[in-house]
This record gives structure tokens, C-alpha cells and sequence, in this order.
């Protein structure tokens, strides 16, 4: 059967309406679970995958790819709301969306997230329905080395989230290298910086570190605005529907995001949060008006917002077609396409191709639904600016409490969690940015494992690692880039300095 | 300029405090954070000096900041610094409560007690509130995603 014929077959099972109401209840489900702090898709996808397997294969994951997508999107609404991302992947979106909210613009930043996000979900799915093989061969070239590079790129994005002071960007970002470095080192083994306490033995979870890092600095400014309504964002009233035109002005930008974030889904391990961070960066750089980044950009905020989703269609690229999960969500997706008796690769395009395109084209609504869902859910939470703090605070506290112990079911994550939020205070105290510090903590163990692993395939010899880095097409590459990224970097700081 | 003055001791102390640690371990498996601590001591210094030398170019000299000194007591001892002493205070006895009384207690404890001193004097609607934050807690966490319950010294459940 040809290409078309199958994404007819795929177009023709979403006439059913177990396949729509699947759908629905995981972009709901979805919706609710990413605007959480504390809750992940991982855990809802983990939660939902026996559920499916009663189901029939393509409506069981339709339910989780709708989930999957919904909940990268909905990060953005606490991020633009309340500056406390839901999940790890809207982190950048505190950078433009929630400036854009204190200056009373909550509903088009909303508004904009949600376009932007529909997007470069959409362009994804295209991405997996017509250019996945190749993409997925293309990611196959990607060694320890290569990884590392990137890692170091993802590093040096840092210079671009350092609006005011470079330097205490680069130390912040070094703080999350350094804390990524806590627990088992991943090729010795040997302990380090524990204590000898056992739940640092894995190092400190990422959301464990978000919601401290974020939510407790936060609940403290909410808390120094008096027992007001929250004036953290206001909320002007206006139908969402209406901000459209202003993402097709930005069909450019939303395009390159967009294809950014397929990339960086596309290989394996590098999370969505990196892809907003990158989009966000490259987005800056070719701005007319870098300066507005940071102060509530539109152009930012759909630059991040279209990469994070087109993250979802891209890390499925390498899971259809090479069984390769790319984060811990699509290594679930793995377990719920091996539950139905199915396996990835070559033969789930062709034997069960019906399946494989049914799944594809419900992305496809799973991208258009959650517009409407985010817009309703939304409204509801722009009523939580009309919350007094003193009400909100300690809501946010508690949320942050259980949402921390729920990672690993253990009263220490929320000890770690009350000393990075105490860390973070005192970061936010001396102007520090924070968000370097969390891209150290998640490029930190990716950075020190494949460079431990780029050293021991050249036997520990760096003038051969250095040989390789250069005679490796791929790898030159990104180094290239990186070289680029840094120059670039640095003078654009020393001209605005200026 | 304090702040950065601050700031940059910190690194400093912090980044020696780490290399320290991180030479007791085996090379092979410390050379990372030891490099890492290289660099964030280095940019401590680069701050740290760039604020001295800005300190010691002011008018009045580098003892000039001893008025700063003023601002530095008047930052710890501030409002602000009051609410985050009041935040954390009140989330350790949370977590104390949540270890020797079981989540409901403990969080209901909590919401109450903190929505009361943070302002929010109306009893009956604070016991509102928090009984229904705590349910829709509960629901989620306990319920629909089953979390493992909390064990606690008294009141497991």
C-alpha cells in the first residue's frame, strides 16, 4: 500500500467514536496532568498504559499520544501564570511568557503558547507521516562524541539566558553541572557528594529540582505582595481566538522552531526542554528586537512554545521506526506498542500499518483539540489570579510538597526540594538567573557520561579524542557550531553592554 | 556592587569546598566535577575582582563600602527575608507533621495555620478552602495517580 492509500486508512479510523472519546481523554487528561507542578506525563502515560490494554491497539495509543502532547503544551499555562513551569519542557517559557503576563497580556501569551504549540505538534506529525526513516537513520550517526557536543551546545544556550551578567549565568549554569554530578558517576559507579545518603544515590530528580527551584521563590514574591488578589498576572479579557493573525506574522520563526524542535526529538536523550531553550536562542539571535527577549517577547515565546511540541513528533521518529525511546515518556509508548504484540521498525509501517497511521493521524487531532481544551482550562486558571495570595500560597506549597514526593515516594525529595527552593531564594536574592542552573542539572549527566564514554573508545588518550572530534563529519559540525554559538554569544553581551 | 561582592566570595568558597571533596575521589571518576569547579572558582574570581577594582575606583576608595555595609544589613534584615524565614519555617513543620501525623492531618494542619497568619482571617471559609484543597489533593495524588501513602509515627492509613 502506498503512503497515501495508509494515511487514508488512518484518516478513516478516526471516524470511530471510541477512537475520537480516546482521544479527548487523553488530551484532557493531558491538559490537567502538564499544567501540575510535580505531575509528568511519564507518570500519567505509566498510569495509563494497562488501562490500554484492554483496548484495541491504535484507540489505546491514541489515549497516550493525545496525553503525551497535551501535557507538553500545558506546562505553559502555570509557566505564564504563575512563573512555576509545569513540566520540564516549559521552563523556557518563564523566560518571555511570564513577563508577558505581568504586563497584563496573560490571555495573548496563553493564546500564543496554545497556536504556537498546535503548530509545531502539526508540523511533527508531518515530519513522522512523511520523512521518518531517513530522519531516523540520520539520528543513528550520533556517537558518544556527538552527544557531547551537544551537551556542550546546549551549555553554552546558557549565554543567551544570561540577559544582564554573563558570568553569573556561566556560574549558575556550572552550579547545575556540578549538582548533576551528585549520586552514581554512570561508568564507575563510584559515589559521589551522597553523604551516604541512599535517595542521592540516583543524584536529585529534575522535577523535584524545578518545583524547588521555581515554586518556592515564587510562593515567596506571591506572599510579599500582601493578602491582595494576586496582581502576579493579570488577565486582560479578550477572545484567545483573536491573537491568531499574530502567529501567522510569525510563520518564519514558527517554521525554524519548529524544525529545531524536530531535530532535537529526533535524537535520543535530549529532552524537550533543551529544544525550547535552543529555539529560544536561535530565535534571539536572528530577532530584530533581541532586546525584548526576556521582557515578555512574543517572538520568544512562540519560538519555545512551537519547539517544545514539535519535540513530541520528533522523539517518535527514532521509537516507530528503530524501537529507540527517546525520553522516559516514549520508552512507555514502547512498552504500550509491545503490549498490543507489536514492535517497532520496518514492519509497523507495513504489516500493521493501519495501527502505526491510525496513531500518526490522531497526533494530527490530538494537536487541534487541545486548543480548545487549553483555552477552557485556561480561563479557569486565569480565575486563579483573582485568588488572594494568602489563599494561593499555601496551595502552591502543598502542591509542591506532594508533588515532589510523588517522584519517588520519599519524604528526602521534599527536603531536597525545600533546600533548592531555599538555594534558589537566595540566587533570585543576588539576581542569579535560574534557568542556566536547571539546563546544567539536565545536560549535566549527558555531558559527563558520553565524554567519559568519547575518552574510554580512544582509551583515555585526549590528543586522539581531539583528532577524533575534528575528522568526524558530524561532530565537526557541532563543534563548528558551538565555536559559532560562543563567538556570537560573547559579542552580542560586550555590544549590549555598550 | 555588594551583592556581586557577596556573591563572588560565595562562589569562591563554595567551588574550593567542592574541589576539596572532589580530589578525595579517584580521578577517573572526579575529573568532571573537579573541572567544574575549576570554572565556577574562576568566574567567582573574575566577579569578585571586577566588583573590588569597581569598589576601590569609587569615590571614598574601597572602604567606601562600608556604607554599602549599611545596605548589606538592611537586605538581611528585611521584610522580604522575613516572609522567606516564615515559608521555610512553616514547610519544616509540615514536613515534621507529615512524618509523625499521617498527610491529612499534617496538610490540613498546615493550610490552615498558614492561610490564618498569612492573612486570611475567616475561619470558615479557611476550613473550606483547605478541606477542599486537601480532597483535590488526595483525589489526584493518593487516588487517581496511587501514590504510595506517607509513613508516618502515628495515624497510618
Amino acid at each position: 500500500m502506498g503512503l497515501l492509500d495508509n494515511i487514508l486508512q488512518g484518516l478513516t479510523s478516526m471516524a470511530s467514536v471510541s477512537m475520537l472519546a480516546a482521544i479527548l481523554f487523553g488530551v484532557v487528561g493531558g491538559v490537567v496532568v502538564g499544567a501540575l507542578p510535580g505531575l509528568t506525563s511519564t507518570m500519567a502515560i505509566a498510569l495509563l498504559i494497562p488501562v490500554t490494554f484492554s483496548m484495541e491497539p491504535q484507540v489505546g495509543l491514541a489515549m497516550l499520544g493525545g496525553l503525551y502532547v497535551a501535557s507538553t503544551y500545558s506546562g505553559s499555562l502555570t509557566a505564564i501564570l504563575l512563573n512555576i513551569p509545569g513540566t520540564p519542557a516549559s521552563i523556557a517559557t518563564l523566560l518571555d511568557g511570564h513577563p508577558m503576563a505581568l504586563k497584563g497580556q496573560a490571555t495573548k501569551a496563553i493564546a500564543l503558547a496554545t497556536f504556537a504549540s498546535a503548530s509545531g505538534g502539526i508540523f511533527s506529525v508531518f515530519a513522522l507521516l512523511l520523512i521518518a526513516p531517513p530522519l531516523a537513520e540520520f539520528s543513528l550517526n550520533f556517537g558518544p562524541l556527538e552527544y557531547f557536543l551537544l551537551a556542550i551546545f546546549g551549555v553554552l544556550v546558557i549565554i543567551s539566558l544570561s540577559a544582564d551578567s554573563l558570568i553569573k549565568g556561566f556560574i549558575a549554569g556550572g552550579f547545575g553541572l556540578l549538582f548533576s554530578t551528585i549520586g552514581f558517576h554512570s561508568l564507575t559507579g563510584f559515589l559521589r557528594f551522597t553523604n551516604d545518603i541512599p535517595d542521592l544515590y540516583d543524584g536529585i530528580p529534575l522535577v523535584v529540582s524545578l518545583i524547588g527551584l521555581f515554586s518556592i521563590p515564587e510562593v515567596i514574591n506571591m506572599v510579599k505582595g500582601g493578602n491582595t488578589k494576586s496582581t502576579q498576572s493579570q488577565a486582560e479579557k479578550k477572545n484567545p481566538f483573536s491573537f491568531f493573525p499574530e502567529i501567522l506574522k510569525q510563520k518564519f520563526n514558527l517554521l525554524r522552531s519548529s524544525v529545531i524542535g524536530i531535530i532535537v526529538g529526533i535524537i535520543p536523550g535530549i529532552g524537550s526542554s533543551i529544544g525550547g531553550f535552543v529555539a529560544y536562542d536561535v530565535a534571539k539571535k536572528s530577532s530584530k528586537t533581541p532586546e525584548k527577549f526576556g521582557k515578555g517577547s512574543a517572538e520568544g515565546l512562540i519560538a519555545v512554545e512551537s519547539s517544545n511540541n514539535a519535540v513530541t513528533g520528533g522523539s517518535l521518529i527514532p521509537l516507530l521506526t528503530l524501537g529507540i525511546p527517546g525520553n522516559p515518556a516514549t520508552a512507555l509508548f514502547l512498552g504500550g506498542i509491545m503490549i498490543h504484540g507489536m514492535r517497532p521498525g520496518a514492519q509497523l509501517f507495513t504489516d500493521n500499518a493501519n495501527v502505526t497511521y491510525g496513531f500518526i493521524m490522531s497526533l494530527f487531532i490530538s494537536n487541534l483539540i487541545f486548543i480548545p481544551v487549553g483555552f477552557i482550562l485556561a480561563k479557569y486558571c486565569t480565575l486563579i489570579t483573582k485568588i488572594p495570595n494568602a489563599v494561593m500560597a499555601p496551595i502552591i506549597l502543598s502542591l509542591a510538597v506532594i508533588g515532589s514526593y510523588s517522584i519517588r515516594a520519599s519524604l528526602v525529595d521534599v527536603v531536597i526540594m525545600l533546600l533548592l527552593g531555599l538555594f534558589g531564594y537566595v540566587l533570585q536574592g543576588f539576581k542569579v538567573p535560574r534557568a542556566p542552573l536547571i539546563l546544567g542539572l539536565v545536560l549535566g549527566g549527558m555531558a559527563e557520561s558520553q565524554l567519559a564514554r568519547s575518552l574510554s573508545l580512544v582509551q583515555n588518550n585526549e590528543f586522539d579524542f581531539v583528532v577524533e572530534m575534528v575528522t568526524r563529519p558530524t561532530s565537526l559540525v557541532i563543534l563548528l557550531i558551538c565555536i559559532y554559538t560562543l563567538y556570537r554569544g560573547i559579542t552580542q553581551h560586550v555590544r549590549n553592554k555598550n | 556592587m555588594i551583592k556581586d561582592f557577596v556573591f563572588g566570595l560565595f562562589t569562591i568558597i563554595f567551588s574550593s569546598v567542592v574541589l576539596v571533596v572532589a580530589f578525595g575521589y579517584p580521578h577517573e571518576s572526579s575529573y568532571f566535577p573537579r573541572a567544574i569547579a575549576f570554572f565556577i572558582g574562576a568566574m567567582g574570581v573574575i566577579l569578585f575582582s571586577r566588583v573590588t577594582l569597581a569598589m576601590c575606583r569609587k569615590e571614598g576608595g574601597f572602604f567606601s563600602f562600608l556604607e554599602e555595609k549599611q545596605k548589606l544589613y538592611s537586605l538581611v534584615a528585611s521584610k522580604d527575608n522575613f516572609y522567606f524565614i516564615f515559608i521555610f519555617c512553616s514547610l519544616v513543620v509540615y514536613l515534621v507533621l507529615l512524618y509523625t501525623f499521617n498527610y491529612l492531618v499534617a496538610t490540613f494542619v498546615f493550610l490552615m495555620a498558614t492561610i490564618h497568619f498569612l492573612g486570611f482571617k475567616k475561619i470558615i471559609k479557611n476550613s473550606i478552602i483547605s478541606l477542599f484543597a486537601l480532597s483535590l489533593l488526595y483525589f489526584i495524588f493518593f487516588y487517581l495517580l496511587s501514590i504510595a501513602s506517607m509513613d508516618s509515627l502515628f495515624f497510618n492509613f
